[in-house]
């Protein structure tokens, strides 16, 4: 009987996935500002507002420019955009945020108000990847948050499975790490032996704030600040922690697989 | 004449040895005495007189058939006697060699007596002449087990007195002219009032069988043997057993004479079994290993009344088996007093370790026990073999199915205790005697001798003594 | 005589040749290594003396016709020293040859182990006793010189496996062995009593068919008795409980002799009473049989599973290949009451060959186990590990072994366990009543138990060779000399050619089942020129392991042709072993043999009944242990439900009775008149 009520019950509800990215994203909530976009005209000379507010540094007015916003070290916790007078700093709600380079994540110089966005693997690596990724997943150190999110991903509603990708259980059989956390000390002879164990090819994904640049632990000594220091990263996805359509939005970006998609819808 | 030797040369030597002043020497009387008496004993044994010597006794085919083993144990015990007496020279040995002596000559008439009285007053005197031989050790123990030996073998022997008496009624009463020699009484036959004569039956049993050692008549058995000296217990088991053995065999044939011959079958073979049994479940949770080997008698006896209870070949075994028992109990009582002495203590909670301290006896000892509960290639296993193929063949099937479990339950008592004492680390207290009782080559010799006669007896029994014991048989059961 | 006169020549030259073995080491006793070498080089020589006698014998079909003849004049009226060498003896007699020299050249290195402490003559006198003891069993041809050449085995087996016995664990051990094997005799000489009551005679040629004509009755309690007293020797459930004591303290070559040899004087005694002496079965005694191997199949291997002594774990291996023997067996017997002779001589020919495959495995893996004991001092699993690396040979020799006895093509325990499937599947056509539903569930558990060994034998061969070592003893472990290499040699060729090549020796079965069953069946089992096994005309399957060899051969290459065009190409990195990111490998961090076979543990829960104790202890936070004890159990459950309550019981009567030996002369004395009293009453 239980067999014969759960089949019933999985006709009854159908597919619970989500159509994206053939379809709409899901609508961010409220609270999520989604990317930060930094007019460095607007900014006043001495004003050092949102430098104050700024718990991670993130936010920085340099010698050689106006104003330097790193996405990397933001926790988007949004006080700039409050502090700041002039409204130099505003929230777009674009929940894209995946970038391939570390510079691309500063923003602040002409032309370089918001993300250039991820771009794809090259050739090779985008035919051995793009309907199969293999991850391992790589927790080093963090607060967790990052790895919920990424978690997610993996439920019905998200199913990062229909595109391939997938985390397995050991480095052997994966194509990479998706590291979360600022990378503490303990964790940094697991995280090179982890990451020597994989197979070439492979990738490195930094997701969330502390696997970039530290995130709330940056300058700690008890930590690297961020992956990048150990490891050369291929794909870096901001936040604190980022939303699971910014994750799933830098996975497939890299795969190509969202121009299929949006090629499919027309 | 050599049946008067026979019984008259121990005798001489005993007195002599009891008036010889030197204790060191006098042990010397055995071996000469012995080895007298067992080529006479042989002589005979190959040689038959024609006749016999007198109607009261003489070495009819039964004695013939029976006393060389006991002169064989006589020759070996007397060979271990000289040095186990040089050992015990603090104790005075005079009623010891004497007592020894006169007790050999003794068996040899209560052997060869043919008439119910004489029987009876030769087994009365052995009983008396072995009562100092119990004594020797000389502690509390010794003389309980002496007290107990004379009570309750008296008590038998009150009761075999009985018996012969109904006997000689039942002669008397089937117009008997008085005669009461077994060849009289058997040829009276039928005629002899069947009720004496089962009651006279039923009260020699249980008086011989007393002195035998069947159960439940066993009781002095545990105690005597224990505290006896080895070459003592030996001689007990293998000489005085088989003397009540043939006193027992010459009253069963004037019953069978009689026409009662089921019920002594019967008999016999019930109190056989029911020996076996006890002996079988007292082995069991036996820890004293001097007592241990009384009740190895108790069992073996058993087995001889089983054997005669078939009758036929289970007889013709039986009296085989009385050979290989008598060679068999004097190797393991020799190596026992050997361990014992050795020692210094006689239960498995206080012995252990004895391949270490006197190895060659307990390999002596272990081969004995192999020899006991009947292995191959000893003599016993053939006998033993022997007697249950008869027991099946007369159709008491069941009989040689508990025959055959109570061997099993006696063999688990008996290698519990054998294997306890040999093997493992020795203790404190063997440790400390062994340079006062160090195994020489001399009580080696004597139960290695006997273990071997065990052994040959099975491979290469002689055509001299199968003859001797068709010839017992013929002589029991004269009707086919 | 019948029997080949180079046949017989050759026998009473291996016979003596054990008889101066005895004498020699015992003589040598002081030197050592002469002692050794005279000791086990005879017994050698004694082996191939027997093997050619048996193998001709078989071979040119002289067995099965043979007359007996007198070995000596025996001076013992009723016993006659008579041989009788039919098949079923020189078959029997070609195995323990067989093992008889591999396992002496392999004593001749493994009794080094001994030199200085204990008497390498005795060992080496009493091993030339056992095998000729042994060989006198299979070849008696009366029943008296069967009982004494038994007893003799028992006896030696028994001095050989108290070699040891300065542990308490040997001789309890020791005593076990002697006292279950004395009761089986009993039984036995109750059965051949009942035999010759029957005949007149005791001689086997007198005996034969003679169950035709006895009353039913008697014929089912000669039966049981038999099945009682040869069940003790195989190691049949119930009756195997001194088989995992004994095997393991024993010395190994000795160990190798008892599992590979003295438990199918047992499988002997069977075959020659059900088929040779009892004439056409009930069908109650095939199902018992068939019964009796299906449950020592199943529980030897789920018991030994549990093991993590190594050699315990051998031992009761033996006792399921010995049910595995007993189903082929009792199958046979099955088919002889149901009228399929055909049928009858396949399942006897399996259960045979499985017999002479079981004794050439099982020695190897026992060998092998003493080369490891010889090495490392120790039996325990728990502290080996990684041995591979530093016994190579043992380690080869033993995986052939363990190959063999999980069944795997194309070795020959495979060989042999197909045959027994097939006459187990092709019995199910046989009859029509509910019966016939015993074929495929007895091959049902037949392959619950294939699969079960080769489950243990991961086990034993992964915790023992592979991985890290354990311990000190394991890591500072050397190969052994090299006649232990050469002997454990001789039987992993043995198990190749027996694999690759079941045809021949299907040849050596046909005067056997001719004997037996009337049958020769090696024509309709060969197929292709001898390539090919077939399952008999009528249903059977065919399978060729020379096939298999071949193709496991062939297909080798494949992926290392593959490898060799791409992986090259793409480059090699070599990297440590990934140990989830840890500072590096130790070998706590491995499987354990306990923790190995959990899984089944928990399952047959009911079975085994474990027990776990765990006791922990810390300083200050439970989750920094500093000393943890862990204590599993898993229950004897023979012991514990019929032995232990058995002896308890008779233990209790005997002290009961003790009581009565109060001491007190005046009961004594009652005693006296009480029995008189009763008598007089029986009496009159």
């Amino acid at each position: 009987m239980f067999v014969h009520d759960t089949l019933l019950n999985r006709l009854k509800r159908g597919c619970a996935t989500m159509a994206y990215p053939a379809g709409p994203a899901p609508a961010l909530p409220e609270r999520h500002g989604g990317a930060l976009r930094v007019e460095a005209a607007k900014c006043q000379a001495d004003c050092a507002a949102c430098v104050a507010v700024c718990p991670t540094e993130a936010v920085t007015r340099p010698p050689d420019r106006r104003v330097a916003l790193d996405l990397g070290r933001c926790l988007f916790c949004a006080e700039c955009v409050k502090a700041c007078p002039t409204g130099a700093i505003t929230q777009t709600g674009d929940h894209r945020l995946a970038v391939r380079r570390r510079e691309d994540l500063v923003l602040g110089e002409a032309g370089n108000e918001q993300l250039r966005l991820a771009g794809v693997l090259d050739e090779k690596l985008r035919r051995l990847f793009r309907r199969s990724l293999k991850l391992r997943q790589v927790s080093a150190g963090g607060c967790n948050a990052c790895e919920a999110d990424t978690n997610v991903l993996g439920t019905i509603g998200w199913d990062l499975g229909r595109f391939g990708i997938q985390f397995v259980a050991s480095p052997r059989h994966a194509d990479g790490l998706l590291i979360t956390g600022p990378v503490s000390k303990n964790m940094e002879l697991a995280l090179q032996k982890t990451y020597a164990a994989v197979p070439e090819p492979r990738i490195v994904i930094a997701v969330g704030a502390c696997a970039i640049a530290g995130g709330p632990f940056v300058g700690h000594p008890q930590v690297h600040n961020g992956a990048g220091v150990l490891l050369p990263v291929d794909l870096f996805i901001p936040g604190c922690p980022p939303h699971p359509l910014t994750i799933l939005d830098g996975l497939i970006r890299l795969l190509g697989r969202l121009e299929e998609s949006g090629r499919k819808t027309g | 004449m050599k049946e008067l030797l026979l019984i008259f040369v121990p005798l001489v030597a005993a007195g002599a040895a009891a008036l010889w002043p030197d204790n060191r020497t006098r042990p010397w009387f055995l071996p000469a005495a012995g080895l007298a008496h067992a080529l006479l004993a042989f002589g005979l044994m190959l040689r038959p007189p024609e006749s016999p010597f007198h109607a009261w006794f003489g070495c009819d085919p039964l004695a013939r058939a029976m006393l060389p083993a006991v002169s064989l144990l006589f020759l070996g015990c007397a060979a271990y006697g000289v040095p186990y007496l040089r050992l015990r020279a603090e104790r005075p040995n005079r009623v010891f060699v004497a007592g020894f002596l006169a007790a050999l000559g003794l068996m040899s008439a209560a052997h060869m007596a043919r008439h119910l009285g004489l029987l009876w007053i030769a087994t009365e005197a052995v009983t008396l002449s072995s009562v100092p031989l119990l004594h020797f050790n000389n502690t509390p123990r010794a003389f309980e087990a002496t007290w107990k030996y004379l009570l309750v073998g008296g008590t038998g022997i009150a009761l075999s007195l009985l018996g012969s008496f109904c006997l000689g009624y039942a002669s008397l009463h089937g117009g008997g002219a008085g005669d009461l020699t077994f060849a009289a009484l058997m040829a009276q036959g039928t005629a002899l009032s069947r009720p004496w004569v089962l009651i006279a039956w039923v009260l020699l049993l249980v008086g011989y069988g007393t002195k035998m050692g069947l159960a439940p008549m066993h009781t002095w058995k545990p105690d005597a043997y224990g505290e006896a000296p080895g070459i003592v217990g030996a001689m007990l088991a293998g000489g005085v057993t088989t003397v009540a053995f043939t006193a027992v065999l010459r009253v069963r044939a004037v019953v069978d004479a009689a026409g009662a011959g089921e019920v002594a079958s019967r008999t016999l073979l019930v109190i056989g079994l029911f020996s076996m049994l006890v002996a079988a479940l007292f082995l069991l949770s036996a820890r004293d290993f001097k007592r241990m080997l009384a009740y190895s008698s108790v069992e073996h006896m058993g087995i001889l009344s089983l054997g005669a209870a078939v009758g036929g070949v289970g007889l013709w075994a039986a009296f085989f088996h009385v050979w290989n028992n008598s060679m068999t109990k004097g190797a393991l009582f020799l190596s026992a007093g050997n361990l014992r002495r050795a020692a210094g203590g006689r239960t498995i909670d206080e012995v252990s370790g004895m391949s270490v301290i006197t190895p060659r006896s307990a390999a002596l000892f272990v081969a004995a026990l192999f020899a006991v509960t009947a292995c191959p290639p000893f003599g016993p296993f053939f006998s033993e073999l022997l007697i249950v193929k008869s027991t099946f063949a007369t159709g008491h099937g069941w009989a040689a199915a508990f025959f055959l479990g109570c061997l099993l339950l006696a063999f688990f008592g008996l290698t519990r205790v054998v294997f306890a004492i040999v093997y493992g680390r020795p203790r404190q207290a063997a440790r400390e005697m062994d340079h006062r009782y160090r195994e020489t080559l001399a009580v080696v010799l004597p139960p290695a001798a006997l273990l071997l006669l065990a052994l040959g007896l099975g491979l290469a029994t002689p055509n001299a003594l199968r003859e001797a014991w068709t010839a017992a048989v013929r002589q029991l059961s004269p009707t086919p | 005589m019948n029997m080949n006169d180079f046949s017989a020549t050759l026998l009473t030259c291996a016979l003596g040749a054990y008889v101066a073995g005895i004498v020699g080491a015992l003589l040598f006793q002081r030197a050592e290594k002469l002692a050794n070498g005279v000791g086990f080089g005879l017994a050698a020589a004694g082996g191939v003396c027997g093997i050619f006698a048996c193998a001709s014998s078989l071979a040119t079909g002289a067995a099965t016709a043979s007359q007996s003849f007198a070995l000596f004049p025996s001076l013992i009226p009723y016993v006659r020293f008579g041989l009788r060498a039919d098949a079923l003896g020189c078959f029997f007699g070609m195995v323990v040859s067989l093992l008889g020299v591999a396992l002496s050249i392999y004593s001749l290195g493994y009794v080094r182990g001994y030199y200085g402490h204990k008497n390498a003559g005795v060992l080496g006198a009493f091993f030339n006793l056992l095998l000729l003891a042994t060989t006198l069993v299979f070849l008696a041809d009366n029943a008296f010189f069967f009982l004494i050449a038994w007893e003799l085995m028992a006896l030696s087996a028994y001095c050989l496996v108290s070699f040891e016995h300065e542990h308490a664990e040997t001789r309890n051990a020791g005593v076990l062995f002697f006292i279950m094997s004395h009761l089986g005799t009993g039984c036995l000489i109750l059965g051949f009593l009942l035999l010759f009551q029957a005949s007149g005679s005791y001689g086997f040629e007198g005996f034969h068919a003679l169950g035709d004509k006895m009353p039913a009755a008697r014929r089912n309690v000669v039966f049981l008795l038999f099945l009682i007293g040869f069940g003790v020797k195989a190691g049949m459930v119930p009756l195997h409980i001194w088989l995992p004591a004994a095997h393991p303290v024993a010395p190994s070559n000795v160990s190798a002799l008892m599992s590979g040899v003295l438990i199918k004087t047992g499988i002997y005694g069977l075959a020659r009473v059900c088929f040779d002496f009892l004439g056409t079965p009930p069908n109650w005694w095939g199902v018992t049989v068939l019964t009796l191997g299906t449950i020592s199949a199943v529980l030897g291997v789920l018991y030994a599973l549990m093991e993590h002594d190594l050699k315990r774990l051998l031992a009761y291996h033996s006792i399921e290949n010995i049910g595995i023997i007993l189903m082929g067996l009792g199958a046979a017997l099955m088919f002889l009451h149901s009228g399929h002779p055909v049928l009858a001589s396949l399942a006897l020919i399996a259960g045979l060959y499985h017999t002479l495959n079981h004794a050439v495995f099982k020695a190897l893996l026992f060998l092998g186990a003493g080369a490891v004991l010889h090495a490392t001092h120790t039996r325990n699993m728990e502290d080996l590990g990684g041995l591979a690396k530093r016994m190579r040979w043992t380690t080869l020799c033993f995986l052939v072994g363990a190959v063999a006895i999980s069944a795997l093509p194309p070795l020959n325990g495979f060989v042999s366990e197909w045959l027994t499937y097939q006459s187990l599947l092709q019995g199910f056509g046989t009859t029509t009543s509910l019966i016939r539903l015993m074929f495929p569930l007895s091959g049902a558990m037949l392959a619950l138990t294939g699969a079960l060994a080769a489950a243990c034998f991961v086990k034993a061969f992964g915790v023992t060779f592979l991985g890290q070592p354990r311990g000190d003893h394991a890591r500072q472990a050397r190969e052994v000399p090299f006649p232990m290499l050469l002997g454990q040699g001789i039987l992993v060729a043995a198990c190749v050619f027996l694999g690759l090549f079941p045809t021949v020796f299907l040849k050596l079965f046909d005067p056997l089942t001719r004997q037996l069953t009337g049958q020769q069946l090696s024509q309709q089992l060969t197929m292709a020129d001898g390539l090919v096994l077939s399952g008999g005309p009528a249903q059977g399957g065919t399978v060729s392991t020379p096939g298999i060899a071949l193709m496991l051969l062939c297909l080798l290459p494949v992926p290392l042709t593959l490898w060799a065009l791409f992986a090259r190409r793409a480059g090699t990195r070599i990297g440590p072993t990934w140990d989830c990111g840890q500072r590096g490998l130790t070998p706590q961090m491995q499987y354990t043999a306990t923790g190995f076979s959990k899984p089944l543990r928990m399952i047959f829960k009911a079975l085994f009944r474990p027990r776990r104790e765990v006791q922990r202890e810390y300083d200050f936070s439970p989750y920094f242990t500093t000393t943890l004890r862990f204590e599993s159990h898993v229950e004897e459950v023979f012991q514990t439900r019929i032995y232990r309550p058995l002896r308890w019981l008779v233990l209790r009567a005997s002290r009961r009775l003790r009581a009565l030996q109060a001491g007190s002369l005046q009961a004594y004395l009652i005693y006296i008149f009480v029995t008189l009293l009763a008598l007089l009453l029986f009496a009159l």
